[in-house]
């Protein structure tokens, strides 16, 4: 008989700590530089293919500002670009403003000017902001030449996929997290066998988690195979 | 003991909800105790019509059950922590908070200069030396009311525009000067309209010595706004006030802009900022190292300038990323590690060409579209005609280093106002006629092969 498990509600929000910098510590090191001040800039710009942790750097980004009773936003724009611009009002008296999903709004000229005008103020007030999106400024098909220059202006990272090796480390990592040991051949198993970004394989990690606890199971090939029948 | 109070609910409310909902809707909020009240300050109304429907129940649901003897008294408002201990009438109610924020942001004293932008560090070159020239006489002499400055973007008209203030600044000290973005000038327009609070609005902007006004292409179909612009250049003229603007064209051709103010935008000295030739650009990219305490060795200067040639602001990207790049390889800086390091950076910009002439663009834009080269340089304003000349002058000006000037003589003696509104015209179009973006794409083909 299965047993539930009790859902306490591990926290899993993104941090530095349970990032994998491996083959982009050029851009962790930016924004980690960014972050403590130890630059004149106040703009970045990360871009990379779905899954490269461009959402996860800019969630660690709000979870370090907050633990360091800094106030942060964060706006993923592809959820809340419907809501409209006033959104955006006010955000140069908080600490830090990360905008994902850049490209949501590509092309749509009243959100255009509106983050023309946020990255002014912003300036202004010395605000950090963190840029991220699936391409780069002059790529990504905004129309606003200010704002796409204004995009460059602190450097713009692209961000890779990890490999095999990275993957197996950056989930046994999270494992670790939660509490748990990860074997490496079913970190393999896993990634040969599920879709290869980052989330679904935290997804999967978790259901694993869930899983096995109700089944009161070692987490072993055979039983994952099990799971992801 | 509200910040433990506080942050005991956020860790319940960071444990609830998605990682996505906490990081947009609660962690952008601020927290101020006040005896037994505990005031969470959302940065809009927007954030805080959420917070209330959402998750208010909830907060308030978990404060009870941290502390159930003495439960806080939450209010939820619009407001920031530092504005409300800065003045604690602020917080009196929701929506006086924005409106103190605006009158901070709006006070004379407030200059918004940015001293770091001076004429000692704004590297002069064929592409400014008119427009700093005219700014440093503005800033000593008032020479020119209004100047107008234009140009594409990130070519340094910003930072003129800065010198100019820092400039009055250091020689009469008690000096009010404003600079102001014209999107900044709109919003607090209609805030103060609505606060009713226009006569304080006036009086902030028509009671200085000089106005800096960035970007004033951005006043166009805003009705209300020109017209207020109207009157606050009225008044400040007729003061003898200064006034600075940059724009990215020349007032004519700002369309959605009042003839009268076109006309006042033009009454003093309209002077223009080029795209900076290579010289310029390893002279910008050395000075910004040095800015930066690194010393970046000249091939590698060379490299970049050459390479990254969109406009200023890329450039300083570039260096950024250089810089850190540098770091955390623990490398010093050479030609072959910034040739690594900026591969991606330099393969996004347009194919550099140095030896494409003018006479060559032409030729290829008129087999193109298969009319004759004296066709494609006359005076013919029919479409068949006008349309490959304009994208002709586009594709001289991005993949040659000629100045507008030369650009537009080329082309039948045409004035430089042409070509920049060639250029113009083909940009919108790109995106808003397919044919004629494959036309261009097609042709950057043949010209970069």
């Amino acid at each position: 008989m299965l047993q539930l498990p009790l859902n306490i509600g591990l926290s899993d929000a993104a941090s530095f700590a349970n990032f994998t910098p491996e083959g982009n510590e050029v851009a962790y090191a930016a924004l980690q530089n960014l972050l403590s001040r130890q630059t004149s800039n106040y703009c970045i710009y990360l871009w990379g293919a779905s899954g490269t942790g461009k959402s996860h750097l800019l969630q660690a980004t709000c979870h370090a500002l907050s633990q360091a009773h800094a106030v942060p936003a964060y706006l993923p724009l592809k959820q809340v670009s419907r809501s409209g611009i006033d959104l955006l009002e006010g955000l140069e008296n908080l600490d830090a403003v990360c905008i994902d999903d850049l490209g949501a709004i590509a092309g749509v000229a009243q959100w255009e000017r509106a983050l023309f005008e946020l990255f002014n103020q912003l300036r202004d007030a010395q605000v950090p902001l963190i840029f991220s999106a699936h391409a780069p400024p002059q790529q990504l098909g905004l129309q606003l030449p200010d704002l796409i220059s204004r995009l460059t202006w602190g450097g713009v990272y692209p961000l890779q996929s990890l490999n095999e090796v990275e993957t197996v480390h950056a989930l046994q990592k999270r494992a670790q997290d939660y509490g748990w040991t990860l074997p490496e051949e079913v970190a393999r198993y896993l990634i040969k066998h599920c879709a290869r970004d980052m989330p679904s394989l935290i997804a999967w990690l978790q259901r694993l988690d869930y899983a096995s606890l109700a089944a009161r199971h070692k987490i072993t090939i055979p039983f994952v195979r099990q799971l992801l029948k | 003991m509200s910040l433990t109070l506080w942050n005991q609910c956020l860790r319940s409310l960071e444990r609830e909800l998605p990682a996505q909902d906490f990081n947009t809707w609660i962690r952008p909020l601020h927290v101020v105790e006040d005896a037994n009240t505990l005031r969470l300050l959302a940065p809009n109304r927007f954030v805080m019509d959420w917070v209330k429907q959402h998750f208010y129940p909830r907060i308030i649901e978990i404060l009870n059950h941290i502390r159930p003897q003495q439960p806080p008294n939450v209010l939820l408002m619009v407001g920031s922590r530092s504005h409300v201990l800065n003045n604690k009438t602020a917080v009196a109610s929701a929506a006086a908070s924005p409106v103190q924020h605006q009158q901070n942001a709006q006070s004379p004293h407030l200059s918004r200069i940015n001293p770091q932008l001076t004429f000692a560090n704004f590297v002069e070159g064929k592409s400014n030396q008119v427009a700093r020239a005219a700014c440093l006489q503005v800033a000593e002499t008032a020479a020119y009311n209004p100047l107008f400055i234009y140009g594409g973007v990130g070519l340094g008209k910003t930072h003129l525009m800065h010198a100019v203030g820092n400039h009055i600044l250091s020689t009469r000290p008690e000096a009010k000067i404003l600079y102001v973005h014209s999107e900044r000038f709109v919003s607090d327009m209609v805030k103060a309209l609505h606060q009713k609070k226009m006569n304080e609005f006036k009086r902030q902007y028509r009671t200085i010595d000089a106005l800096l006004i960035d970007d004033v292409q951005f006043f166009a179909n805003k009705t209300q706004s020109q017209e207020e612009l109207f009157h606050t250049i009225n008044v400040l003229m007729d003061g003898k006030k200064q006034i600075v603007m940059t724009c990215d064209r020349l007032p004519q051709q700002i369309e959605g802009l009042e003839d009268r103010l076109k006309s006042r935008f033009g009454w003093g000295l309209a002077v223009t900022v080029e795209q900076p030739d290579f010289e310029t650009r390893l002279a910008i990219l050395m000075a910004k190292a040095a800015l930066a305490h690194v010393m970046i060795p000249y091939e590698v200067g060379c490299f970049i300038a050459k390479n990254i040639h969109a406009n200023v602001r890329e450039l300083e990207g570039a260096l950024h990323r250089l810089i850190i790049t540098a770091k955390v390889m623990q490398q010093s800086i050479t030609l072959e590690n910034t040739k690594t390091a900026l591969k991606d950076l330099v393969s996004l910009q347009m194919p550099s060409l140095p030896n494409l002439s003018l006479n060559s663009i032409q030729k290829t834009v008129a087999d193109y579209f298969r009319i004759s080269l004296s066709e494609l340089c006359s005076r013919g304003r029919k479409r068949t005609l006008a349309r490959p000349r304009q994208i002709a002058m586009t594709l001289s000006k991005e993949l040659t280093q000629h100045s507008l000037p030369e650009i537009g003589s080329a082309f039948g003696g045409r004035d430089h106002t042409t070509v920049l509104y060639s250029c113009k015209t083909i940009s919108k179009l790109k995106t808003a006629d397919q044919q004629l973006n494959e036309d261009y794409a097609n042709l950057l083909k043949r010209l970069s092969a």
